[in-house]
């Protein structure tokens, strides 16, 4: 036990991810809980929602002290927004207006059942917590309903996105301690903990998820500032290009799985035949995220990246995939499932419906015809979205010359999105261009799982250290220096 | 964990059990005439291996008991609070400090006081609380500069990493040189110590932007350099080549030309009786070649012949200095013992069968029997000699069969002539 420097302290890790919740206890290979991070979340009467929160707590039994507690706490700390202090909560409800308050649905089967007038909500914006209410409740949900543990006995390890700002780390302290009394907590950064699954301390980590694709260089495990680069061209983005590539080329508007009560076979290309369920009061939001899971499945099986520079003659003569979609329509899948993936590497040649806002680190960048007529672009008016070798390369660049051999040497791709077949290839041939005379190695995990809960597994091991445990911030130190504490101790 | 080191050792243990009784089986396993080292060298018997797949031994009981674990609280030494964290261990393990609290190692990056600051440390361009701020960076990320440089972030500055190094280091000399107050200035270990923090700003600055050079080339250049990296390698192999060929026919020449210098000089020495004008004529003949091509002079030196001769006393250089491309193949020394009959020279294979043909006539074996340095020196001139000989004779029945169909010809136009004449 010793050998390993580990030493296990029931920690809890959590990564709150653009598309996906993974917690589960330190030490161990995989998560315990994988649920989406879009939840669903209604509107209803008080004494409806006390009635169906003890069913969803009834394992927190002596709930009510600390929650007491949290209310004092949010009343106090009032230097927060006043929609904060407006939902001061103490459960999964949020008063809006009286006698009626939100509801939260979470997990697979809760947020994907159709209820009229559900809406489905993410926490995160770019990365960032934008929604508390929401990143509490999953904090909850992933606690007493599925870890079933008392976060108050166990350490809680965080995970956080590389440009996360200060003040949002020190809402997120404030809320392990007030709101759940963790006797620890620790915040650390996803490329951290990506190089540190691959057993890297040094390297470029290119994280290409659900909802953003970024380049960040860890040196030493620590996150060097200068350089990283963050975009929101990534598998949400795609799937929602597809959407509209479907809509365009054979004028299909995809059915959602739920909408479809029977379906019955169609030869390809043909209209479906299926009998559609009636679904009165849905939400936008939720047909919608159902039309994106339906695609998710779609693109997860039919599509691929060109291994090398995309060349249209080339690929047209590549098999076809045939493809069933939940209404029943069906296709056989040509050149069209090279294309839009070719969006991660070529963003503003391929990219359908420009409508779409494009945001390189956080801030909109233009889709209008007359990008691409100059090539460095200088001003940051003509910011371009960038593709992904770019990202790595610019990120380098930024960078130390000295570090940059060990970085290009280490290239960690991690998340959802590289598992394209070709991706990887694509990468290294990119990259072989992009900087010719350096030696590229792309490090990257095997098996998928590795992949998708890198982060959580990286997080998994640090927090399992024995040499870590002097890293916590404790509860007492908390209290004594305030939240600004996170600032400092978790680097 | 317990049941496989019990076992690891005792696997060992029964396999060579099992060798050593088979052995004893097949006794005696060599002859008792000789000795057991000869045989072993001959080759001795064929080793057994058996590997018998012995039945696990059966766990004895133990009647230890097994190690209690207990959920224990732990703080450690490392935290300046006092969190109380859980985990499992042993019930008998020393609860007084933690296991890991040892390896918390921070490096000591100096402190100063006002004072010192005043008197040592101050900078037009830095400020005491920039400074501050440097060093409490620095101590922070256990001095990896990159990410100093990557978090530094000082009100109305910016510094780059060359900038933040240089007022470290120089921080920490004056520090040193401040401090030192007993004993002399270049007292040999305060330079030891200040060597340390030596930085020459304006040289990094240099190499790194010598790097940024090589980081931007563009894929052509790479190529470019690339191909002129292999065009450069075939002309030196050229060269090398060359030079190789000359040297060998330099030899050749310098073989050739020794021998007579030194067939001169013998018999000048054999007139005058001073052996020192060999050293003379060896010189001289170095500087006759080297009119012909400029090869260093101990390639001159080093023909077959010249490690009979002392070497050259106006040309220093080449003293000692014998060019082992230069040796003929016979006169290298094999590594180890060698046969001597191995260094009588070979005969040409399609000369070999006339010469064994001739040696038997001689009754002559076709190798010495018994091969001494006279008689191997012997057979080598003997068999020279055949060589000889048979080249000479090969070249008399030539021109004897010349002769006879000269002969033969002049017969018949004789004959043309008496029978002309006689028309
Ligand atoms: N086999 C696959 N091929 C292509 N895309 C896939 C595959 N498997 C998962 N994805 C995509 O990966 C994305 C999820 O990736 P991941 O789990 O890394 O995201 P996340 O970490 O939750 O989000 P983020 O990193 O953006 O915060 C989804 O968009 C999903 O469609
Ligand atoms: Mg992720």
């Amino acid at each position: 036990m010793v050998i390993y420097c580990g030493d296990e302290v029931s920690a809890l890790v959590v990564d709150v991810g653009g598309s996906w919740i993974r917690a589960g206890y330190a030490g161990e290979d995989t998560p315990k809980v994988v649920v989406p991070s879009w939840v669903g979340s209604s509107e209803v009467t008080e004494d409806e929602a006390s009635a169906t929160t003890k069913t969803i707590r009834n394992s927190k039994a002596d709930s009510q002290d600390p929650d007491v507690e949290m209310g004092d706490a949010t009343a106090s700390q009032s230097g927060s927004s006043s929609k904060d202090a407006a939902g001061g909560q103490g459960d999964v409800r949020v008063k809006n207006e009286p006698g009626t308050c939100r509801k939260y649905y979470i997990g697979d089967t809760q947020a994907s059942t159709w209820r009229p007038n559900m809406d489905i909500k993410t926490p995160l914006e770019d990365g960032l917590v934008a929604d508390w209410d929401i990143y509490e409740n999953i904090w909850n949900y992933c606690f007493y309903n599925r870890l079933r543990v008392q976060p108050e006995e166990n350490p809680l390890f965080v995970t956080e996105v590389a440009w996360n700002t200060p003040s949002l780390r020190e809402k997120m302290v404030e809320l392990a301690f007030e709101k759940f009394n963790c006797p620890a907590f620790y915040v650390s950064k996803d490329p951290v903990l990506t190089a540190f699954a691959s057993g890297k301390p040094t390297g470029l980590v290119l994280d290409c998820g659900g909802t953003t694709t970024s380049a960040v260089a860890v040196f030493d495990g620590y996150v060097l500032k200068k350089g990283q680069t963050y975009q929101n061209i990534a598998g949400d983005f795609i799937s929602e290009q597809i959407l509209a590539q479907l809509k365009q080329d054979y004028q299909k508007e995809v059915v959602p799985r739920y909408r479809v009560a029977q379906k019955s076979a169609v030869g390809p290309g043909e209209p479906a035949k299926a009998v559609l369920r009636d679904r009165p009061n849905t939400a936008p939001s939720f047909d919608h995220r159902m039309q994106m899971q339906a695609i998710h499945e779609y693109k997860e099986t039919v599509c691929q990246i060109s291994e090398t520079t995309f060349d249209l003659d080339a690929l047209k003569v590549r098999p076809q995939k045939p493809y069933e979609f939940p209404d029943g329509y069906n296709l056989q899948v040509g050149v069209q499932r090279y294309q839009i993936p070719e969006i991660l590497f070529q963003p503003d040649k391929f990219i359908v419906d420009k409508t779409r806002e494009v945001r390189l680190n956080g801030k909109a960048v233009s889709l209008s015809a007359n990008t691409g007529v100059n090539g460095t672009g200088s001003g940051n008016a003509t910011a371009k979205p960038l593709g992904i070798p770019r990202m790595i390369y610019d990120c380098i660049s930024a960078c130390d010359t000295d570090v940059r051999p060990h970085l290009f040497s280490n290239i960690i791709l991690t998340g959802g999105s590289t598992l394209f077949p070709g991706f990887v290839d694509r990468v290294n041939y990119e990259l072989q261009g992009l900087a010719p005379g350096q030696r590229i190695k792309i490090q990257t995990p095997g098996n998928t799982a590795e992949r998708k809960f890198g982060t959580w597994l990286g997080g998994s091991i640090l927090s399992s250290l024995g040499s870590f445990h002097q890293l916590w911030i404790s509860k007492q130190e908390y209290q004594d220096s305030g939240a600004s504490i996170v600032n400092k101790k978790c680097q | 964990m317990a049941s496989s080191d019990d076992n690891a050792p005792q696997t060992v243990p029964t396999t060579t059990t099992n060798t050593t009784t088979v052995t004893q089986r097949h006794q005696p396993l060599y002859p008792m005439e000789v000795s057991q080292d000869l045989f072993a060298l001959i080759g001795g018997a064929p080793t057994v291996l058996i590997h018998k797949p012995s039945a696990r031994p059966k766990p004895k009981p133990d009647d230890t008991q097994a190690a209690q674990w207990v959920w224990r609280g732990f703080t450690s030494s490392a935290r300046n609070d006092d969190l109380v964290l859980y985990h499992w261990v042993k019930a008998d393990e020393d609860p007084s400090d933690y296991h890991f609290a040892p390896f918390n190692q921070m490096i000591d990056v100096g402190e100063y006081t006002e004072v010192e600051y005043d008197l040592y440390l101050r900078d037009d361009d830095w400020t005491k609380a920039e400074t501050a701020y440097l060093m409490d960076l620095c101590r922070q990320f256990d001095l990896r500069f990159v990410v100093v440089a990557d978090r530094y972030e000082f009100p109305d500055k910016s510094r780059s990493m060359e900038d933040l190094k240089e007022r470290y280091y120089s921080v920490q000399q004056k520090l040193l040189r401040g401090r030192h107050t007993a004993g002399p200035i270049n007292d040999p270990g305060l330079q030891r110590d200040l060597a340390v923090y030596d930085y020459n700003k304006d040289r990094e600055i240099e190499r790194k932007s010598y790097l940024e050079v090589l980081y931007r080339r563009t894929r052509a250049q790479v190529q470019e350099e690339e191909a002129l990296y292999i065009e450069a390698r075939r002309l030196d192999q050229n060269e090398k080549r060359l030079t190789h060929e000359r040297n060998a026919l330099l030899r050749l020449l310098n073989a050739h030309e020794t021998n007579l210098l030194l067939r001169q000089a013998g018999r000048k020495a054999r007139r005058s009786g001073q052996p020192s004008n060999l050293a003379i004529g060896t010189g001289s003949a170095a500087h006759h070649l080297r009119l012909g091509g400029d090869v260093p002079a101990h390639l001159h030196l080093s023909s077959p012949l010249t490690g009979t001769i002392p070497p050259g006393s106006d040309d220093p250089g080449a003293a000692g200095l014998v060019d082992p491309a230069g040796l003929d193949s016979r006169d290298r020394q094999p590594p180890g013992a060698f046969i001597r009959s191995t260094r009588i020279a070979p005969v040409k294979i399609s000369m070999s069968q006339k010469v064994l043909a001739y040696l038997d006539e001689l009754n002559v074996p076709p190798r010495p029997v018994m091969a001494t340095g006279p008689i191997c020196a012997e057979f080598d001139r003997l068999q020279a000699n055949i060589l000889a000989l048979l080249e000479l004779k090969k070249h008399a029945d030539k021109l004897e069969a010349d002769v006879k169909q000269a002969t033969a010809r002049k017969a018949q136009l004789l004959g043309q002539d008496a029978s002309a004449t006689g028309h």
